[in-house]
C-alpha cells in the first residue's frame, strides 16, 4: 500500500487514541466504546492566561464535540454570550463545509491547537467585547 | 513570540498602551513645522536677534520622548529654548521683551501670544501650545546652563533644560536591550521601533497617564510631571522591562516615604540646590496626595504580579490607564497573532497549549481554520 493512501484514509478510533496519547501524554485519553473516545485535559492560551479544562468527545458517526468545563465561560461586560459556540456550549472550531477537519485528520494536530486559539480569542473578547479571531456565522433561517 | 512569555506578554501591552497615549505622529509633524517657522521668523529679525549667535532647541517631554496626551484638554506642550551666547551684552529681561516684540510683529503669532512668568506661550488653540523660554548662556564652560528671566521675582534665575534632558536620556540608556527588543529580534523583525523608547521612557509615560486618571476628578494637589519624571530617573536601575521599571520606581518611592524622618525630596539632578518639591513643605497636602497616589499604584502593581489570568489583569490595567487605551492596545496585540495565523507560522505548545511560533521546540503548528457558529 502506498504511503499517501495510509495518510489519506480515515483514522480509526485506535489511531486517534494512540496519536493523542503520544503527542499529549498529559491528557487523559480513553476509549468509550469501539467507535468513540473521550479526551480530558487542560490548556492555557497565553503565558498569563487562566488554565482551562476541556472535554473532547469523538464518535465516528458524528463531528467531534468540545466543551470547556472549567472555569465556566462568562458573558462579556455587555452581557453577551461568547460567540462561536453551538447550542450546549460546544466550541465551533471550524467550518464543516471547508473540510478543515475531516475523518482523515488527527484530532491532536487540528482540534487541540484550535482550542488554544479559541480560548485566546475568547479571553480577548472578554477584555475588548470584540471577537478578533474572524470566522463565519450560520445564516439565520 | 510575545505571548509565550509572561514578561514579554505584559510588557508588549504596556508598551502599546504608552504608544496610545503619546503624541501622535501627525500632531508631532505639525508641531515641528510650526517650530521651524517660528525659528525662521526669529532668524529674520534684523532689529535684534539676527546679529547674535543663538541656538533654538526643544526641551521637556518632547525632547526626552515621554509625552502623554492630556485627558481633559487635548493640548500638548512643546517647550522651546532660545539660548543666546554667553557674552551677549543684554539682560534676560531685554531678551524677553525683544522676543515678545518680534512675535507680536507677526500677524500669525500676535493673536497667539500669552505672556507667562518665564516664557512666552504661543497658543495653537485645540492642538498644542509652544512655550518659548529665552535665555543667555550663564558661563563659558557649560553650554547647557542658562539664565532666564523670572518676571515675578523681577530677576533672572538659573535653568538647565538641556542638561536635564541629557541626564534623563543617559538614565534611560542604562539598559542596552529591553526584553521587547530581544523578543522582536528573536523573531527576525526589525527592532527599530523600540530603540528610542526605552523601558524608563515607557514607565514615565504610564506613571504620568495614571496620574492624569487618578487626579481627574480633583486636580488641586496633582503631582507635576517634572517631579514624577525626576523620581523615575533617579530610582531607575537599568531594568530591562517596563513592568519591572515601574515596579522598582514605585517600590522605592514607598520605601522613601515611609522613612521615619523627613520627607521625600526631589532635587533637580542638574542643579542640586533646586528642590522640585519645596512646595511640599508649605502645602503638605501636595505630599499627602502624592503618597496616596503612589500607594494606589503600588497596590495595583503588586496585584499584577499574582496569577490572575488575563481577564482580571486586564481589568486592573483598565482601571489604571483607562478603558479605551487598554482595548486599543489589546486589539493591536491580537492583530499580531492574526498575522502569524495568516502566515501559517502560528503554533501552540504541546506541553501547555500556549500560542507560540510554529518553529519553536515542542510546538504543534496551527492548521488553517474558520471559527463557525453563532
Amino acid at each position: 500500500m502506498k504511503v499517501s493512501k495510509i495518510i489519506n484514509r480515515n483514522k480509526t478510533i485506535a489511531e486517534q487514541v494512540s496519536a493523542m496519547r503520544c503527542k499529549y501524554p498529559q491528557f487523559t485519553t480513553d476509549f468509550t466504546s469501539h467507535h468513540s473516545l473521550k479526551v480530558k485535559g487542560t490548556l492555557k492560551p497565553t503565558a498569563r492566561s487562566d488554565v482551562y479544562t476541556f472535554v473532547l468527545k469523538l464518535n465516528l458517526t458524528d463531528a467531534p464535540k468540545l466543551k470547556i468545563i472549567s472555569p465556566e465561560l462568562q458573558k462579556n461586560s455587555k452581557g453577551e454570550d461568547a460567540p462561536h459556540l453551538y447550542p450546549g456550549e460546544y466550541l465551533c472550531l471550524y467550518q464543516p463545509k471547508y473540510c478543515e477537519f475531516e475523518r482523515t485528520d488527527y484530532l491532536c494536530d487540528t482540534i487541540i491547537p484550535w482550542i488554544s486559539m479559541w480560548l485566546y480569542y475568547y479571553e480577548v473578547w472578554q477584555l475588548t467585547d470584540t471577537w478578533l479571531g474572524g470566522g463565519e456565522h450560520p445564516k439565520k433561517s | 513570540m510575545i505571548l509565550d512569555n509572561k514578561a514579554t506578554q505584559i510588557d508588549d501591552l504596556l508598551d502599546k498602551m504608552a504608544e496610545e497615549v503619546q503624541l501622535d505622529a501627525s500632531r508631532y509633524d505639525r508641531m515641528v513645522s510650526s517650530y521651524e517657522s517660528v525659528k525662521k521668523w526669529i532668524d529674520e529679525d534684523s532689529k535684534f536677534f539676527q546679529p547674535y549667535n543663538y541656538d533654538v532647541y526643544p526641551h521637556g517631554s518632547v525632547r526626552i520622548l515621554t509625552t502623554v496626551k492630556p485627558i481633559a484638554t487635548s493640548e500638548f506642550d512643546l517647550d522651546i529654548t532660545i539660548q543666546l551666547k554667553h557674552d551677549t551684552p543684554h539682560t534676560p529681561q531685554r531678551i524677553y521683551s525683544e522676543l515678545k516684540r518680534r512675535l507680536e510683529e507677526s500677524d500669525l503669532y500676535a493673536p497667539k501670544v500669552e505672556l507667562k512668568n518665564r516664557c512666552i506661550r504661543l497658543n495653537y488653540a485645540g492642538d498644542y501650545h509652544m512655550d518659548i523660554l529665552p535665555g543667555i548662556q550663564e558661563n563659558a564652560f557649560d553650554i547647557n546652563r542658562i539664565k532666564v528671566p523670572d518676571r515675578e521675582l523681577g530677576q533672572w534665575v538659573s535653568s538647565n533644560p538641556r542638561g536635564y534632558a541629557n541626564w534623563f536620556l543617559e538614565k534611560a540608556n542604562l539598559v542596552r536591550e529591553s526584553i521587547l527588543e530581544k523578543a522582536v529580534r528573536a523573531e527576525n523583525l526589525p527592532a527599530d521601533k523600540f530603540r528610542y523608547k526605552k523601558p524608563l521612557q515607557r514607565a514615565v509615560q504610564l506613571i504620568k497617564r495614571f496620574r492624569d486618571i487618578y487626579f481627574q476628578k480633583d486636580d488641586t494637589y496633582k503631582t507635576s510631571s517634572i517631579i514624577l519624571t525626576t523620581i523615575a530617573g533617579q530610582f531607575y536601575l537599568g531594568e530591562d522591562s517596563i513592568f519591572n521599571t515601574v515596579d522598582n520606581i514605585i517600590s522605592t518611592i514607598r520605601l522613601k516615604v515611609n522613612e521615619p524622618f523627613g520627607r521625600l525630596k526631589v532635587l533637580n539632578p542638574v542643579n542640586q540646590e533646586e528642590d522640585f518639591t519645596d512646595k511640599w513643605d508649605n502645602e503638605p497636602e501636595y505630599y499627602e496626595a502624592f503618597k496616596k497616589f503612589a500607594s494606589h499604584l503600588y497596590d495595583d502593581w503588586q496585584k499584577l504580579k499574582k496569577e490572575n489570568g488575563i481577564i482580571d489583569e486586564g481589568n486592573i490595567l483598565k482601571g489604571l490607564f483607562g478603558d479605551e487605551i487598554f482595548r486599543k492596545a489589546q486589539t493591536r496585540q491580537s492583530l499580531l497573532v492574526e498575522e502569524f495565523r495568516k502566515d501559517k507560522t502560528l503554533g501552540t505548545s504541546r506541553a501547555t497549549g500556549i500560542l507560540t511560533s510554529a518553529a519553536s521546540i515542542g510546538a504543534a503548528a496551527v492548521k488553517s481554520n474558520t471559527f463557525y457558529g453563532k
